[in-house]
């Protein structure tokens, strides 16, 4: 496989480019050609597709369009080429099966198919959701890791440090990042599981220097560090510094490929096949061990919007038919804690995700925007669900998928904020209160009577 | 009653735009100059329509950011091309002028992107200061341009106080009255706008210019 040092000397020395010329003339062409080509067709109808051969195209598509595109670097203002048989190299040749965290709570990260019968790993938790305060952080994120289906937990993100607001690029987040390691590790052990993994060091940081110092100072070699891509194909020098660093250290990256719907890549077609070629992407450029995708809609900030779904569990199929890198997918929701709603919407992508060959990483509620609303019955009942469905064929989840639109759908355009994490559970016993335990009671009877057999027992009550 | 003709050239450069053959804009705007049309119907009944119909499948979500900026590039070849024939007549109602970019430290560019070109489209005069924008600079550029407007973009938690200095470095240089600050992106919220003292929060694109619009009809009143 091409080295880091290669993809480097390549975003130095390749065809210079303007970044509007690589959106407009390069990138979007090239995507609305192959949404063509290769007749990729959005069905609203079907958000979980079951369809073989669209995978395969979509997939076929996706390393067309990096082949044709490259990669964007952001800094040298260049694009970084491969050749057909580098794409290969890297998928024949990337890790597989990854071990993430140590001692008695090492997990696997499998690799998984469309309709395995493996169970997927859950990273539960914040994933980057603000809480407002050490005592929020610490009680909410130990009740993510005392989750029994937890096999690693995702930070929260901190957003002051000793009563001063972090800024981005600052020395508070530089403690901030620190902070954020050392705590959710205390965390683990306080929930009696340490060696829990954590994935996403460094919720708090954005730029480099803070994921650095995080995990320089606090995390384990076994924890996964986090690097994010939000612009379709592109890279920058701060994305590949942490890179390199962690390349030196050895450590398990987690290659986060963000994809908007409404973005450059257009609607739902054109997004899973971005998705797809963001997985060479991955692979080649992020160096990353597992794979990260999360799909945004330019209108829902939610992960469980109809033509996200669609999006992530197609692009997922496609990379699990062709390759043997785990996909851990991530995402926001954006109803609160304690409407009922967001344990629908958390369900239904660890439904579909798990029916499509993937692992789940959930999820912060309120679209991660306000700070303490978060908590830990939606990645506990999402658990659940993606626990049960596994083994399950793509059309049966399809089905309950749609029956759980029904429940949130016409909610999202106005997706009620809920109660914070202080509010809808007690912060010394980590049990929820009356009411979040009643919606909890009442989606779980509402999953059992739209067909879902539940393979657990309530956790909670 | 317009003829034929001139009815069909009219269509055509609608039927661009909403067919998203942006290529073919400034062609057949030369085509409807060749054939004499005025330069001032090609710009009312072809660009400004064709461009309200985009923007139009915009809101209904039936295309995307691309088609809005592919839009935008034609609309200018297309205005390019009847600029010099208008007899230093402005050629396009300017409503009002927009300083916009995403704040220091914080280099996401997409949602940035979106509010500009829908700006653009609805007729503002947009001055992109792009990502990772530091305070003084929209300031610095507000004042220079004589800009109306102020939108400033934040999309993380840690990147949102920024926001707030943007405020403070109006404050700072005697020049909070004079702007209308906007302020956005995915971690913000009315709260928020409300506790830094920002004019107005946009949680969509679409309201980003039906801000700037009810700001610029409350100025003109008064």
């Amino acid at each position: 496989m091409l080295s880091n040092l290669e993809i480097y000397r390549r975003a130095a020395t390749g065809e210079i480019c303007s970044e509007k010329d690589y959106d407009l003339k390069r990138f979007v062409p090239a995507v609305r050609s192959l949404v063509r080509k290769y007749g990729v067709e959005y069905d609203p109808e079907t958000p979980v597709p079951s369809d073989d051969n669209l995978a395969d195209r979509v997939w076929e598509a996706g390393r067309e369009l990096i082949l044709q595109v490259g990669v964007y670097c952001v800094d040298t203002e260049r694009i970084i080429r491969f050749e057909p048989i580098e794409l290969d190299q890297a998928i024949a040749q990337a890790p597989r099966e990854v071990v993430v965290g140590f001692g008695q709570f090492a997990r696997r990260i499998p690799v998984r198919r469309p309709e395995s019968s493996i169970a997927p790993f859950f990273s539960l938790g914040a994933c980057g959701g603000p809480v407002s305060s050490d005592e929020v952080f610490m009680s909410l994120t130990q009740a993510y890791a005392e989750l029994p289906y937890a096999d690693a937990v995702a930070s929260p993100a901190m957003t002051h440090v000793d009563g001063l607001q972090i800024v981005a690029g600052s020395p508070l987040e530089i403690e901030g990042c620190i902070r954020t390691v050392l705590m959710t590790r205390e965390a683990t052990r306080r929930a009696h599981r340490f060696g829990l993994g954590i994935a996403n060091t460094v919720a708090t940081g954005v730029r480099s220097q803070g994921h650095i110092a995080g995990n320089a100072v606090a995390a384990h070699p076994c924890d996964l560090m986090e690097v994010g891509h939000t612009a379709d194909l592109k890279t920058d020098f701060d994305g590949m510094s942490k890179i390199a660093y962690m390349q030196r250290q050895g450590r398990t990256i987690l290659g986060g490929t963000g994809v908007v719907i409404g973005g450059y890549a257009g609607g739902p077609a054109g997004a899973a096949i971005s998705l797809c070629a963001y997985h060479f992407f991955a692979i080649l450029v992020q160096r990353a061990s597992i794979v990260h995708p999360y799909v945004s809609h330019f209108r829902f900030q939610t992960a469980a919007n109809r033509d996200v779904i669609w999006t992530t569990s197609l692009a997922i199929q496609a990379s699990t038919r062709h390759s043997n890198v785990p996909i851990l997918q991530s995402g926001v929701y954006s109803a609160g804690p304690a409407t009922g709603i967001s344990l629908y919407e958390e369900a239904a992508m660890a439904a579909s995700c798990v029916a499509a060959g993937g692992s789940v990483e959930v999820g912060p509620t309120a679209s991660a925007t306000r700070s303490d609303y978060l908590s830990p019955m939606e990645p506990l009942f999402a658990a659940e669900v993606g626990r049960s469905v596994v083994g399950m064929s793509r059309k049966d989840v399809n089905v309950l998928v749609r029956k759980m639109l029904d429940q949130y759908e016409p909610r999202l355009e106005a997706p009620p904020l809920g109660l914070r994490y202080q509010e809808c559970f007690d912060m010394e016993s980590r049990q929820p209160r009356a009411e979040t335990l009643e919606h909890y009671r009442t989606a779980r009877a509402a999953l059992r009577e739209m067909g879902l057999e539940f393979r657990d027992p309530p956790y909670y009550g | 009653m317009r003829d034929r003709q001139t009815h069909e050239l009219l269509a055509n450069v609608v039927a661009a735009f909403v067919g998203a053959e942006f290529d073919q804009v400034p062609e057949l705007v030369q085509r409807g100059l060749t054939a004499g049309l005025e330069p001032q119907v090609l710009l009312d009944d072809g660009l400004v329509a064709g461009i309200r119909e985009v923007g139009e499948q915009f809101r209904r979500g039936q295309v995307y950011l691309p088609e809005m900026m592919l839009a935008a590039e034609a609309w200018q070849a297309g205005i390019d091309l009847l600029e010099p024939l208008m007899a230093g007549r402005p050629v396009q109602q300017v409503k009002g002028k927009v300083v916009i970019g995403t704040v220091k430290g914080d280099i996401h560019s997409l949602g940035k992107n979106i509010v500009t070109t829908l700006l653009k489209t609805a007729g503002y005069d947009v001055v992109d200061l792009g990502v990772d924008v530091p305070a003084s600079r929209f300031v610095a550029k507000a004042v220079e341009t004589r800009a109306e407007i102020i939108a400033v973009c934040a999309l993380m938690t840690t990147t949102m106080p920024q926001q707030k200095e943007v405020i403070e470095h109006l404050l700072a240089a005697n020049k909070r009255e004079d702007f209308y600050v906007m302020v956005g992106g995915a971690c913000t919220t009315q709260e928020w706008a409300a506790q830094i003292k920002a004019d107005g929060y946009g949680a969509t694109a679409a309201d980003a210019v039906a801000l700037a619009d009810g700001y610029l009809n409350r100025l003109k009143r008064s």
